[in-house]
């Protein structure tokens, strides 16, 4: 071991706000490149699974009339 | 190979080729803008003119560190092994300042010397134990190619530099 | 020469087939390197005889510079292939390797710039090595924002491909820098011809913190591509089957 006790461990020889700032931002790199792509695939699925429920729902009804009926409601609104 | 794809697979070539080839032209053009500092040498042979603002770099000549009563003034020379110029700075050195060790400096010429505002220091590839390098001091002492003439063992001119061996010591 | 081995990866089906049986692996020997080659840097490595500690830096600082370049190099092979071939496949890797080449390539620079503090004596310098990696963020960003601005995808696709190729140059560009031009950053420590210049002591969990993180860019450039894989052939019937 390099260190003698866990406080020198830390100070890093009077590096360690520089040691430490280092190894919070690959830190945060890592967790980007982690989180980004799980939640993308859980949105993923989502949409998947909900547009196959749509159709096996009703498999006559396009997307298209759902929205209109939202149409004049937004109108008014405006 | 599909005659079409091997079209394309030359286009691909000639694109990279191309920016490859503009780009050698360009970075030969700018070769000494790219430079960061002008070496002793470059301002030996008149680079520089008096007054201009500049970056000069090189080693620092072991012995030459010479500091003012109040430890602010600093002079000492830079060389590249060729020629030797003189710089003169008031203020704090970095950590890693020693004499045989590579630095940059940004000033201003003036008669011959570099009025310094800015001393960085530059550290070469190696990466050492202090146990090794203490070895390889013991077995060419004096040495100054690669490794700081201060080392371990050696007399120390910068109290900082003193008090950071102490630190790694640890 | 036999093709059947481009073709087939040429297949999103066969690729998100064969990356589902591989991700536990790479997950599992990335996290495991990546551990002990930081844990070993940074508490059992020896200090450095001239920078103490603020050395232990170097094992995060090159692991994440040499990714930066290693995903370029990949993006730009990807570019070509698309081109040439017009794989899709191959233009989803190059849309997928760009925002995990900008994250490590912003590592290099902030954990490069935290490092010069202490020892240069300043954050950053306009020096080729450090411009030139300043370049190639922006050429991430670039290729990143050149993806949505054509309303055509085809013809997006084609612009970051060619982006891409463009840009490779600066790659050796980045490489030699430290030897073409006087710099501030000092010359490769790592060389492919001679002997390291670091005492195995340090080099070893060096050389263990590059397999974890190369593993670990295996493992975000999977997940991502087979993001976009599901995204993009959702639907076909085989993603449908997934699902049922």
């Amino acid at each position: 071991m390099a260190f003698e006790d866990f406080a020198s461990f830390i100070a890093m020889g009077g590096h360690g706000l520089y040691v430490w700032t280092s190894y919070a931002v690959a830190a945060l790199v890592v967790i980007f490149n982690l989180v980004g792509p799980w939640r993308e695939k859980r949105r993923i699925q989502a949409s998947i699974s909900r547009q196959m429920r749509r159709e096996t729902a009703a498999p006559k009804t396009k997307p298209v009339q759902r929205s209109a009926p939202m149409k004049p409601a937004h109108g008014e609104s405006v | 190979m599909h005659p079409q794809r091997k079209r394309r697979l030359i286009a691909v070539l000639l694109i990279v080729l191309g920016v490859a080839l503009a780009a050698g032209l360009v970075l030969m053009a700018l070769k000494e803008n790219i430079n960061l500092y002008y070496s002793p040498s470059q301002i030996a042979a008149g680079e520089v003119k008096e007054g201009q603002r500049l970056r000069g770099g090189g080693l620092v000549v072991p012995g030459s560190l010479k500091r003012s009563e109040d430890g602010l003034d600093v002079e000492f020379e830079v060389t590249d092994n060729q020629a030797v110029v003189k710089v003169k700075y008031r203020g704090i050195l970095p950590d890693l300042f020693r004499e045989g060790q590579g630095i940059v400096v940004t000033g201003k010429m003036e008669n011959g010397v570099i009025n310094a505002s800015e001393v960085l220091a530059k550290h070469d590839e190696n990466y050492m134990p202090p146990e090794v390098q203490k070895a390889i001091d013991e077995a060419h002492p004096g040495a100054v190619e690669n490794t700081p003439a201060t080392g371990y063992g050696a007399e120390k001119p910068d109290a900082e530099a003193v008090k950071k061996e102490g630190e790694t010591q640890q | 020469m036999n093709w059947t081995f481009f073709h087939k990866l040429g297949s999103p089906k066969w690729f998100y087939e064969i990356s589902g049986r591989w991700l536990p692996w790479l997950v599992i020997s990335s996290a495991i390197l990546m551990t002990v080659g930081l844990v070993w840097g940074l508490l059992f490595a020896p200090p450095d005889y001239l920078q103490g500690n603020s050395y232990r830096i170097i094992f995060i600082h090159v692991p994440s510079a040499f990714l930066a370049q290693a995903t370029y190099v990949m993006m730009a092979v990807a570019g070509a292939v698309a081109l040439i071939w017009r794989m899709k496949l191959a233009d989803w890797a190059l849309k997928c390797g760009a925002p995990i080449g900008a994250s490590f390539t912003v590592m290099a620079l902030v954990t490069g710039a935290v490092w010069g503090k202490p020892t240069w004596g300043t954050w950053w310098v306009w020096d080729a090595r450090l411009t030139a990696m300043l370049i190639l963020l922006f050429l991430y960003i670039g290729i990143i924002a050149l993806r949505d601005a054509f309303p055509s995808q085809q013809t997006a696709s084609k612009a970051c491909a060619i982006l891409a190729l463009v840009g490779v140059v600066n790659i050796p560009i980045i490489k030699f820098s430290v030897e073409w031009w006087n710099t501030l950053h000092q010359p490769a420590t790592l060389k492919l011809t001679e002997k390291p210049a670091m005492a195995p002591e340090m080099l070893i969990p060096l050389l263990i913190c590059m397999a974890g993180f190369y593993l670990f860019f295996l493992t975000v450039f999977f997940l991502r591509l087979r993001n976009e894989i599901l995204h993009r052939e959702q639907r076909t019937r085989w993603v449908r089957a997934l699902f049922s």
